[in-house]
């Protein structure tokens, strides 16, 4: 899904601010960030949101893990004071 | 729980996840007008904004089972009330870093800033911090009941600053959002069909907080309920 590109400023050799301000070359992660229309910074969103909803799912998992092994134990228990 | 319930609490569950899946594939499908500068990332007002609003929601359903301790005096609302400020933090920190990445590929590019003091960020920032010294002081109160009560008391105060830091002193000054230009909601340049897909994005977000949220009290329930069949030392 690309805009249409007539509507992209088009810069020239011909143009002044071009030729007079060389600006740095952008950084390899901004190159990557603002090719397609800057789709990628969408998706970089996205990934945080994803991850940091998964982070927080195995805390939770491992909060359930020990939950389950105390549940083990107590059983453990109960079933020993019916055996005595 | 009920049988019935039950069935309710799975049926919603699986509607947030289609829900959700439908709102990341229009988000991305949505045909969005040219706006410079901004170009794609103006999806993100699907996926960043929404966490605040999520949050918002999170901490005003802690704020009212904190109320709810103070006039009943149950456990169970203490346990609802942290939950739900947890999971009203989780979203406030992706909202945070959300906007971090939103604004260094535009506003801040070239400047290789990732974080400029805005407003709006650094008042975020420190609500976050206020929920965080909540936190702090639960875990110094040992005994339940009293921690109940006083993470209560402050939680009243914490939710309080949550409008003044998040919609009234941002909107005063110059900003990257929305709301200083007297609009609160939508730059003029917010296309109507960008709002078929945000405010189901909203429902969706908020949705899946109260899917989250519902779980870890659960979760907290059992292990409450365990700590009273469990002697002290084994844990």
């Amino acid at each position: 899904m690309e805009f249409p590109v007539e509507i992209h400023p088009q810069v020239s050799t011909a143009d002044s601010l071009y030729t007079e301000i060389p600006e740095a070359p952008p950084a390899p992660i901004e190159q990557l960030m603002l090719s397609h229309d800057r789709i990628y910074v969408v998706l970089g969103v996205v990934l945080v949101i994803w991850f940091g909803l998964l982070y927080f799912l195995f805390r939770t998992d491992r909060r359930l893990d020990r939950i389950e092994k105390e549940v083990e134990q107590c059983l453990a228990e109960t079933t020993q004071t019916i055996h005595e | 729980m009920s049988g019935k319930t039950n069935r309710w609490y799975t049926i919603i569950r699986y509607i947030i996840a289609f829900w959700i899946t439908g709102v990341l594939i229009a988000g991305f499908l949505v045909e969005i007008p040219y706006i410079k500068l901004l170009e794609h990332t103006a999806r993100n007002l699907f996926f960043h904004v929404p966490m605040w609003f999520t949050m918002t929601v999170a901490f005003l359903v802690s704020a009212y089972h904190s109320a709810r301790v103070l006039t009943t005096g149950k456990l169970i609302h203490d346990i609802r009330a942290e939950q739900a400020a947890i999971v009203g933090s989780v979203f406030g920190l992706l909202g945070l870093v959300t906007g971090m990445i939103w604004a260094r590929f535009t506003w801040y590019l070239g400047t290789n800033l990732w974080w400029n003091f805005d407003p709006k960020q650094t008042m975020a920032a420190v609500q976050l911090l206020i929920y965080g010294a909540y936190f702090v002081l639960r875990s110094s109160i040992p005994e339940s009941r009293r921690r109940a009560k006083i993470a209560a008391a402050y939680n009243l105060f914490a939710v309080v600053t949550l409008p003044f830091l998040l919609f009234v002193l941002p909107r005063q000054m110059k900003s990257l959002h929305p709301g200083a230009e007297g609009n609160p909601a939508f730059d003029d340049i917010t296309a109507p069909e960008m709002r078929l897909v945000f405010y189901p994005a909203l429902i969706g977000f908020i949705g899946l907080f109260w899917w989250i949220y519902t779980q870890r009290v659960r979760m907290r329930m059992l292990e409450c309920q365990l700590e009273e069949v469990l002697p002290t030392e084994t844990r």
